[in-house]
């Protein structure tokens, strides 16, 4: 699952990422060094989703953005209990992320699924 | 005929195009335009494509003078010239305006920006405006540099003033022997005297009128004249809404939720990097955005064809002019 990840970060121009099923990451490939953005990020994302389907009941955001000094973390609501969260560099293209990050959402959703389907292997 | 280049280079309304008018032997090559974004709030008109002048060093050598625009969606004049025009410069010049909010962070945009030609030139740091607002001080830039490692002179000057700008070239050319520095800066000195008239009307102040600060604006009403930009709401250090585009604006609440959200994690994580931005977005959608700074927030909401470089841009923009923050 993380060489998925690694393929996708190296198109979208990204250094970390995860999927993250119901609060929990089911695939990382974020450094120990960089795990307290993750958890940090993954629940201010949650916070702010919660925070922004109170203003819009139907077509909701599906996209949030967090910048932390040079570093970017970008998150991708793609159900409403599955997040892919990925770390950019400041000086990267955010348009090519978001781009390149949505185009694989269906692929990201194949492994999300699957992975709730079986158990998983490390 | 002997020729040298200075690259001037700094934030919108630093005074680049003033400081080579106020030199240049020739009437100034300017591509100034009527101001149509944030930066209405400062300056009448703004520097497009490039500022040309050229200052006679003696019979027979000569500078030109080179100002690129000062606004980042006119970047790709400054690879131009950076590769082409003056890519044979003898120094690069960074204008620092002294009455933006965070000077220092152009510093660091513009250092970044520019390493790779700095990195082989003579690199100086003007700052202007310091006659309006005299802090950060000189110490407080040599600071700043020896933080980062970097050894440049600091010059504070004042745009307007010839002898000022000559300081700079001075200091820009000091390495280049053979140039009769005395004898230039008495022709300078005479050609400012000459010029000098007392009739504010005169068109030779033309330039001084289209420079000059105008009625300052709320950075809520500058944001509003932004084309993109649908509302926007200022908020204050403590997340308390100081400034609206509309009050019935539904993303106000949202604006200050996620300003509280960033200040809870900066308490829980202090060891991690100040939250610069949140953001959310949808294909075809208006986004929410909201950039904070230790002292205050702007909340925006805009059109969906505006990229978040282009949001971001103008965010930072009104932040570093905004009045707000002394009243908040």
């Amino acid at each position: 699952m993380s060489k998925i990840l690694n393929k996708l970060e190296g198109m979208a121009g990204t250094d970390y990422s995860a999927l993250v099923i119901n609060n929990r990451p089911i695939a990382s490939t974020f450094s120990k060094e960089e795990m307290l953005y993750l958890k940090l990020s993954q629940q201010a994302f949650v916070h702010i989703f919660k925070q922004a389907d109170k203003i819009q009941a139907n077509d909701l955001y599906d996209e949030a953005h967090l910048q932390l000094g040079q570093r970017r973390l970008l998150c991708f609501r793609l159900e409403d209990n599955i997040l892919y969260i990925s770390m950019l560099p400041q000086t990267n293209d955010i348009q090519k992320a978001q781009k390149v990050i949505r185009g694989a959402f269906s692929v990201l959703r194949k492994i999300a699924s699957a992975s709730t389907h079986q158990p998983q292997k490390n | 005929m002997k020729s040298y280049k200075v690259l001037f280079v700094g934030s919108p309304g630093s005074g680049k195009t003033t400081a080579i008018r106020t030199i240049s032997d020739i009437d100034v090559v300017d591509t100034d335009a009527k101001v149509s974004d944030s930066t209405i709030k400062r300056k009448r008109t703004t520097t497009v494509g490039m500022d040309y002048g050229k200052l006679s060093l003696g019979e027979d050598s000569v500078l030109h003078l080179y100002g690129t625009p000062g606004q980042e969606r006119f970047k790709f004049m400054w690879d131009l010239m950076v590769s082409d025009l003056a890519n044979d410069a003898s120094a690069l010049i960074l204008l620092i305006d002294n009455t933006r909010n965070y000077p220092f962070r152009d510093i660091e945009y513009y250092l970044s920006e520019f390493w790779d030609y700095i990195a082989k030139r003579h690199f100086i740091i003007a700052v202007t405006r310091s006659d309006l607002k005299n802090d950060p001080t000189e110490a407080d830039y040599q600071n700043c540099l020896k933080e980062k490692g970097i050894l440049a002179p600091i010059i504070f000057i004042d745009a307007r003033k010839p002898m000022d700008v000559m300081d700079l070239i001075m200091s820009a050319l000091s390495q280049e022997e053979n140039i009769n520095w005395a004898e230039i800066s008495h022709r300078v000195a005479m050609t400012e005297l000459k010029k000098r008239n007392l009739d504010p009307d005169s068109p030779q102040f033309e330039w001084l009128r289209k420079t000059r600060d105008v009625p300052k604006i709320s950075i809520i009403e500058a944001a509003m004249q932004v084309r993109g930009i649908i509302g926007a709401t200022h908020l204050n250090e403590k997340q308390v809404q100081t400034d609206t585009s509309r009050h019935d604006l539904e993303c106000n609440e949202l604006f200050r939720s996620l300003a509280k959200l960033a200040a809870a994690i900066e308490n829980k994580a202090p060891q991690l990097d100040q939250i610069r931005n949140i953001s959310l977005h949808a294909p075809y959608k208006e986004s929410i955005s909201v950039f904070l700074e230790p002292d205050q927030a702007l909340g925006l909401l805009t059109n969906s064809s505006m990229t978040h470089t282009q949001i971001r841009r103008q965010a930072e923009d009104l932040l570093q002019w905004s009045d707000n923050v002394e009243n908040t």
